[in-house]
């Protein structure tokens, strides 16, 4: 699949998202992930996630609004590593971690974007929504779900990405959520 | 079609050969091809050419596995790729099912 023919742009991307936590909420939320995660999983501002969504290259991009649009964006990490072979990852993890972000943007926000953006020796995998965004009262009980022995269906997916990305970056509000994981190469 | 399945029944078993992936787009074709399976006492899933599973998928193949059991219906799953089941490993599947009912694909 030729991906550059899909292309979205960061601000649209972006667009409808707003920050309405409250300071303590967020920090408190924020220091909990990172030192759960060992410094992994990073809850953002929403002035952090306009940096962190334009930077590196926007390689490709679809829309995603039903589920066969997850494995169309499958398909496109797998055209991104075809095409940039000094990014040496397992094909099944990022595949992995891009369907479990794709899936959570059909079922919990009905529908939503995602971009992959090539950065200096690293990619990076973006999704976002204009859903209502997770409860930080939640997000904890999520990123610490042990697959399925638990039953939050939510958590399965992070759990994935928790796993095989090396950095994730979360701002979630009201108003929709983003996503990014990036995975050195 | 992003997943096909493929079913026989012989001797009281039925034989169920899954060809493509199982994700939120085909987790009702697969429920699907199990309803109203009748008069069998085990149920073997072939998961030869099974490409891709991720959480979703897991999802549903767990729900089949425990109608099954509730059901006193045997269940077993054959040809599982080391990549497959690593991932049903680290969602703690092997563990909540049981190592005896997956039988690793020989390379």
């Amino acid at each position: 699949m030729d991906c550059r023919n899909k292309l979205i742009n960061s601000n649209h991307i972006l667009s409808g998202l707003s920050q309405l936590h409250s300071e303590e909420a967020f920090n408190s939320c924020k220091n909990f992930l990172l030192s759960f995660s060992q410094g992994k999983f990073n809850l953002i501002t929403y002035e952090e996630c306009l940096s962190i969504a334009q930077e590196g290259i926007l390689c490709c991009s679809t829309e995603l609004k039903k589920p066969e649009d997850v494995d169309t964006a499958r398909q496109l990490i797998v055209g991104f590593l075809n095409e940039n072979s000094s990014i040496k990852r397992n094909v099944m993890h990022l595949m992995l971690c891009i369907s479990e972000a794709s899936t959570n943007v059909i079922k919990y926000a009905g529908e939503g974007s995602l971009q992959i953006r090539k950065l200096d020796g690293k990619v990076r995998i973006i999704v976002t929504d204009r859903g209502k965004g997770l409860d930080f009262d939640i997000l904890p009980n999520i990123i610490t779900s042990k697959g399925f022995s638990t039953k939050n269906s939510l958590g399965y997916g992070f759990t994935i990405m928790n796993k095989f990305a090396d950095k994730i970056y979360l701002f979630t509000s009201k108003t929709g959520t983003f996503l990014a994981q990036d995975f050195n190469g | 079609m992003l997943l096909k399945t493929e079913s026989i029944i012989k001797d009281n078993k039925l034989f169920v050969s899954l060809i493509g992936v199982l994700d939120i787009s085909t987790i009702e074709l697969f429920t699907n091809s199990l309803d109203n399976v009748q008069n069998v006492q085990e149920v073997n899933l072939d998961f030869d050419e099974l490409n891709f599973i991720d959480s979703t998928g897991i999802g549903s193949l767990t729900e089949v596995i425990n109608n099954f059991r509730e059901n006193k219906v045997d269940i077993k799953i054959k040809n599982v790729s080391r990549d497959i089941f690593d991932v049903l490993n680290i969602l703690g599947l092997i563990e909540i099912i049981g190592t005896d009912v997956f039988e690793i694909k020989k390379d």
